[in-house]
């Protein structure tokens, strides 16, 4: 998977290698070359062509609503079949011509249309107004569409119309959890394995996410405890670690967009968590219930085996010290104490020592995602720390001096650290 | 790293051609077969004649529509046993009152038996704390019922007449609904003062 920015980044690279003799012209030629094969030829074509198929697709619906009442209703339901059959057609006919962008544009603008039919029909029969089931449909249709004609555009709106299905469904029936799910998001997320289209990876590992989100249930709206916030936090470090893991091991693609996710989840999380130590009945222990103990065991899997089976420790270790840290923060809580003052000052340790370590292991790995999650948690824990006076403010200078200092000799370590984590080879003499 | 079988790379090894007609025969039967569902209901469907409270007519992207509340719309749960969830789905029998309305007589989680011309209805829960709808349409909240979705609660209307259907009289509308053997159901006409304003082909 090339993102655009590694792109501009080789090119400079590759400019400045050649310039000091690392890289011959012909190689950065050849380099040049393998790269623009990766990336699949030009995109423009087919998005205008995406873009060209769905103003004309708005045209035929404005067309048809303008005249609504005049159309005999099964010239209606004629004219969207044939419209799906048309959008096909011309799938059909890219697809042969070599054109994968085209077809897949071509295919995007069918499902939609059967979607939009989908609405059309439920107003012309009748049809109860059911949008989560209209959604499944929609995701069915899509998915259908996304492995028969291998179209990236139909997998979007099915995973898109299976998040709405998924979360209406959980809406009307008091937050029950949809099992079902399952067994339309997993042949999804196998589709999502064969694409190399970062649009798709990260929509398939947000639709999981909404999922297992949703899984406490409707007390989540209603009776808000901060066992779900436990939750949360374990699950956004389980989508990190399986992230770094993918990351560290050099794919799947699909993996490494479960860590943009996880980092954010991180964020809001802790951030909330912190912020519980301003109020001492907000700082109430909230209770651990089965699924947070069960998120707790397999994000502390996932962090054993990065930390046990990293390739680059120095980028891991830091990383699965970092998610245990955010992991410690609710069994202070757990505990009763985080309502007097030491708690909160473990509490604020933890968050710290946390953003601390995320920064490091970003440092270390060259993973600016992770360096910026670290700093933005670092800084949003300080101004969370300066907006409420806990204690006095004497007690307040004194934590942000000692961790101050702390950190001061915590960075004149690192290089030490680093250094002994991965020794470099010695430089092998010439012969 | 994992190795995942490309579903690309099996769905390859069938021709493009018979790929893109497969794909084209599933969305369009998907789409006639919920217009199919439908008629079939209105051509075989048991008919069931029901007063009716039309209220607020319009929703943004569907066009004009009268949304319509029945007396059925609420339902009294016997007290005693696993109490009702919202979202759940539900059976409720509905009896004939001395002028032919339908009325809601038992509502239960299982196909109820029946006898007579008592028509079994499927629907959801909506809400489990609703007020009773009383015959007059006035509403009762000193006792507390399970309110029931049919899928009988929106109509298409040509544009611009929604609001004048709303603006009738409630007592004066009425819905003539087909119920089908497995309890879905379908508007098949609308009347006002007995006379029908709009009748539903099945396509």
């Amino acid at each position: 998977m090339l993102g655009s920015s590694y792109r501009k980044r080789l090119e400079a690279d590759l400019i400045r290698w050649v310039d000091e003799g690392l890289v011959s012209a012909e190689s950065a030629v050849a380099i040049r070359r393998s790269v623009a094969r990766e990336q699949g030829g030009p995109r423009l074509p087919a998005l205008l062509g995406l873009f060209g198929g769905l103003l004309i697709a708005a045209s035929v619906a404005a067309f048809v609503a303008a005249n609504w009442e005049e159309i005999p209703r099964l010239v209606k339901l004629v004219a969207i079949l044939l419209a799906i059959a048309v959008c096909l057609l011309v799938a059909f006919r890219l697809e042969r011509k070599g054109s994968a962008r085209g077809a897949d544009a071509a295919v995007t603008c069918g499902v939609l249309i059967f979607a939009a039919g989908l609405a059309l029909i439920g107003q012309m029969y009748h049809l109860p107004a059911d949008w989560p089931g209209g959604s499944l449909l929609i995701a069915l249709g899509g998915l259908a569409a996304a492995f028969l004609m291998r179209s990236s555009g139909a997998l979007a709106i099915a995973l898109v119309a299976l998040c709405a299905w998924a979360i209406g469904r959980w809406q009307e029936s008091d937050g029950q959890l949809t099992p079902v799910f399952l067994v339309f998001y997993l042949p999804a997320l196998w589709l999502a394995f064969s694409r190399n289209n970062r649009l798709i990876h990260h929509l398939a590992i947000l639709a999981g996410a909404v999922w297992l989100g949703m899984v406490p249930g409707q007390g989540i709206l209603r009776v808000f405890d901060y066992g779900f916030v436990a939750y949360w936090l374990a699950l956004s470090g389980l989508y990190v670690a399986l992230g770094a893991i993918a990351l560290d091991r050099g794919g799947p693609g699909l993996l490494t967009a479960c860590l943009p996710w996880g980092l954010f989840g991180m964020l809001v999380t802790m951030g909330t968590e912190l912020m519980r130590i301003l109020d001492r009945d907000e700082a109430r222990a909230g209770h651990a219930f089965d699924l947070v103990f069960c998120a707790y065991a397999a994000t502390l899997a996932a962090v054993a085996f990065l930390a046990w089976s990293a390739r680059e420790r120095r980028f891991a270790w830091p990383l699965a010290a970092a998610l245990v840290l955010a992991l410690l923060v609710p069994t202070v809580f757990w505990s009763g104490i985080a309502v007097a003052m030491l708690g909160r000052v473990v509490v604020a340790s933890l968050v710290l020592l946390s953003a601390t370590a995320l920064t490091i292991a970003g440092a270390a790995g060259g993973i600016r995602r992770l360096t910026m999650a670290g700093s933005v948690l670092f800084g949003v824990a300080i101004l969370i720390l300066l907006w409420q006076t806990v204690g006095t403010l004497l007690d307040q200078s004194l934590f942000f001096f000692v961790a101050g200092a702390a950190l001061i000799a915590t960075a004149s370590g690192a290089r030490r650290l680093f250094a002994r984590l991965n020794p470099p080879e010695p430089e092998k003499e010439a012969a | 790293m994992m190795r995942v079988v490309s579903a690309d790379a099996v769905v390859a090894k069938v021709p493009l051609l018979w790929r893109t007609l497969i794909t084209a025969a599933l969305l369009m039967i998907g789409l006639v077969a919920l217009v199919e569902q439908r008629a079939r209901i209105l051509r075989g469907g048991t008919e069931v004649r029901l007063r009716t409270v039309p209220i607020d007519p319009r929703d943004l992207f569907r066009g004009d529509y009268v949304v319509l509340a029945y007396p059925i719309s609420t339902v009294h749960a016997e007290t005693g046993g696993e109490p009702f969830r919202r979202g759940e789905r539900v059976f409720v029998t509905l009896a004939r009152d001395a002028e032919g309305f339908a009325q809601a007589s038992g509502v239960s989680r299982e196909w109820p038996r029946t006898s007579g011309d008592a028509v079994v209805i499927a629907g959801q829960v909506t809400t489990t704390g609703a007020c009773a709808l009383n015959q007059d349409g006035t509403t009762d909240c000193s006792r507390r019922r399970l309110r029931v979705a049919y899928g009988l609660e929106s109509y298409f209307v040509p544009q611009g007449e929604g609001k004048a259907i709303e603006a009738t009289d409630r007592a004066r509308v009425e819905v003539v609904a087909a119920v089908s053997s497995s309890g879905a159901a379908a508007i098949k006409r609308l009347l006002i003062d007995g006379k029908p304003v709009y009748a539903e082909p099945p396509y």
